[in-house]
């Protein structure tokens, strides 16, 4: 294991592939979470501190608060991306910017946050759960992500894991959800969906 | 715009649902499945006023709409086929309680994707190609998963309907 393969996981494309690239590249659980992704990270990242995942779709929610599994499956795929506490608004600012201006057909705004501390979803029950890594990228040095080490066995027992880990991250996470108005006292609230017109307005 | 219009526009999801009770009465559609009515082994009575049938079916229309990196990112093209198999799903999720409806949303794989989650109940049902079907769900804290599980638009997999209990 060496900091230059982790950094080479870390940006291994395609990016689905990316979770199982970075447990490969070190021989311990959770290995590469030792290295920084680039120089200008501000290091590992601990414990106590609190990770924002952002919400730019309202889908990625159930029941309006936790997390949903269509999002939380990231963590087996490419990593499910967080924001450090320590990041300043700019960096929301241009990771909220990025999210916007992805091409697609999604609409993106700024629902608003889940967050938790790095200890939630690092252990469960007092074993390594998630990994989180240091992935900061160019302008966003707070950026960070959860991925989960790969389970072995067959497809279908593999699939089952995956599913009950999707499940106990939904729960360790909990309703944790910050609305925008909310989050950092509504710092960000340019990039939420503007209020629907009045019904006058859209007959005229 | 077009995506707005469809889903604000009530009448186009009368049509949607007209179009989808249609498709269930008549036989031998190709390539989609076509069950008598008759054939449905539990009570099935549409909601046609029901606001989750409307939301959702009004959702899947979007969906049919959405091409190879919908998501901005990899995502590829959900299959139409995945996506009328969600609609019988939705068709019989919702005679459940309110309380254990499902949520529909596509996933990274662009699979259509079936979620709910409450103390007792939790739900992770995904459609991965026409009429097949994978679930995990932990019901009054039994973990129940079934992986490839055909689904023809008739009838829900009785482990399935079972969790409307």
């Amino acid at each position: 294991m060496s900091c230059e393969a982790c950094r080479a996981a870390f940006n291994h494309l395609p990016a689905i592939e990316r979770a199982a690239c970075v447990h490969a590249a070190s021989s311990e659980c959770c290995g590469c979470e030792r290295y920084k992704a680039a120089e200008n990270s501000p290091g590992q990242i601990t414990d106590d501190e609190t990770l924002h995942l952002i919400i730019s779709d309202p889908q990625h929610l159930l029941n309006g608060t936790e997390l949903n599994p269509v999002l939380a499956m990231q963590i087996d795929r490419g990593g499910l991306s967080t924001v450090r506490d320590a990041a300043a608004d700019n960096e929301f600012v241009i990771t909220l910017n990025e999210l916007q201006q992805r091409p697609g057909q999604v609409e993106r705004y700024f629902h608003g946050m889940l967050s938790f501390r790095a200890a939630t979803v690092r252990y469960d029950e007092g074993r390594r759960f998630v990994c989180i890594y240091d992935t900061a990228l160019p302008g966003k040095p707070n950026h960070s992500d959860l991925m989960a080490p790969p389970y072995a066995g067959s497809n279908r027992e593999k699939k089952r894991a995956e599913k009950a880990r999707l499940k106990r991250l939904i729960d360790l996470i909990g309703p944790t959800f910050l609305s925008a108005a909310r989050f950092r006292n509504g710092a960000f609230m340019q990039y939420a969906r503007p209020p629907a017109p009045a019904i006058e307005a859209v007959n005229e | 715009m077009t995506a707005v219009a469809l889903e604000s526009s009530p009448s186009h999801l009368h049509a949607l649902i007209g179009r989808l009770l249609a498709t269930l009465a008549s036989p031998n559609v190709a390539g989609e499945t076509s069950p008598p009515l008759s054939s449905f082994n539990v009570p099935f009575h549409p909601p046609i006023n029901d606001g989750w049938l409307t939301e959702t079916l009004g959702r899947i229309e979007r969906y049919r709409t959405y091409r190879r990196g919908w998501d901005g990112m990899e995502a590829p093209t959900p299959e139409p086929g995945s996506l009328t198999t969600a609609e019988y799903l939705a068709s019989f999720f919702a005679a459940w309680p309110v309380s254990r409806r499902p949520q529909l949303a596509l996933d990274m794989d662009g699979f259509p994707t079936f979620a709910a989650k409450s103390n007792e109940f939790y739900l992770h049902l995904t459609v991965e190609q026409t009429n097949i079907l994978t679930w995990y769900a932990i019901v009054s804290g039994a973990e129940y998963f079934q992986d490839g599980v055909a689904f023809d638009g008739t009838a829900l997999p009785i482990e399935l309907a079972h969790f409307a209990d």
